[in-house]
């Protein structure tokens, strides 16, 4: 698969994700293999490695529409050939109660394997301060070792 | 697997020189780092820390490290910014990679990076530097997150 392809299907998968979070019946899941392998940065609650097709759809997605009320994936740029290409995104969305996640628009990051016109794997690296704190409510507390 | 170009091939050295001197540097070894960078340089710490931010040109760029270390008090005799998978088009390398080092007061600091570079005639003229930033806001400024009551209305 030349490199066009692999960005066609990354291409399509982002606008049919945009096209699902804003009620529409654009199926992403039709570009992914049953065996995707979706990994995401940190320790957040989004955050871990969901091994294949059921945990995303059954475990992440719930758990992420938990608190998420709208979510708009932007591509900035590619870098790669072949089947494995890296991306800088821009990530924004509304959380459940009307907070603006990365109102800053600041980028996050992916790499995507394509085979055979299917996603394969995801490696995201979001910013997790922003998933703890617009979606979770939690805050950032300084020195709190001292005050235990 | 297409055959790298020259241009590539500059570009990958340029990075693997700057994981090179990022880990010396760490560990107090070197303090010349700005000839890899282009004058013009932009470099984006992505993320809400406290260190995030973009900078552009040597200056600001040299002020970022000297937060970054005055942060992490440097130097750390072993600590390691692991290279793990590169990704590669023409001048533009992304690179995954992983940390390990133990801040100073005992907490394990093992952030996963996506790194952009962009390379032009043998500098770096574009960096931007993805992480769990989370990870560092705990790690390096000695901070804990707090759950919040009630966070959300009873459906």
């Amino acid at each position: 698969m030349d490199t066009t392809d692999s960005r066609g299907v990354v291409t399509e998968f982002i606008a049919r994700c945009n096209s699902a979070c804003q009620g529409g019946k654009t199926d992403p899941y039709v570009l992914l293999d049953k065996d995707t392998r979706l990994w995401v940065n940190g320790s957040t609650s989004l955050s871990g490695d969901f091994v294949n097709l059921d945990c995303i759809r059954n475990v992440l997605v719930p758990t992420a529409k938990d608190r998420i009320h709208s979510l708009n994936v932007s591509i900035d740029e590619f870098v790669g050939s072949g089947s494995r290409l890296a991306a800088v995104l821009t990530i924004t969305g509304k959380s459940i109660d009307g907070r603006t996640y990365n109102e800053e628009r600041k980028p996050s990051g992916a790499v995507f394997t394509v085979a055979n016109g299917k996603i394969r794997e995801i490696r995201l690296y979001p910013n997790t301060m922003q998933i703890e704190t617009v979606l979770y409510h939690r805050s950032f507390v300084t020195n709190c070792w001292d005050r235990q | 697997m297409p055959s790298q170009t020259q241009t590539e091939r500059n570009a990958r050295a340029v990075v693997e020189e700057w994981f090179r001197l990022m880990n010396e540097l760490a560990k107090g070894n070197v303090s010349d780092y700005l000839h890899l960078y282009d004058k013009d340089t932009i470099m984006t710490l992505t993320g809400q820390t406290r260190i995030s931010v973009t900078t552009r040109g040597h200056d600001e760029l040299q002020k970022f490290f000297e937060a970054v270390g005055d942060t992490m008090k440097f130097p750390y005799p072993d600590a390691c910014q692991v290279p793990w998978e590169v990704i590669e088009e023409g001048n533009k390398i992304v690179v995954l990679s992983k940390a390990h080092v133990m801040i100073k007061r005992g907490v394990p600091y093992n952030n996963n990076y996506f790194f952009l570079f962009e390379v032009r005639n043998g500098k770096i003229v574009r960096e931007v530097e993805i992480l769990d930033d989370a990870l560092t806001e705990v790690a390096m400024f000695d901070s804990c997150l707090r759950e919040n009551v009630n966070p959300l209305p009873l459906a």
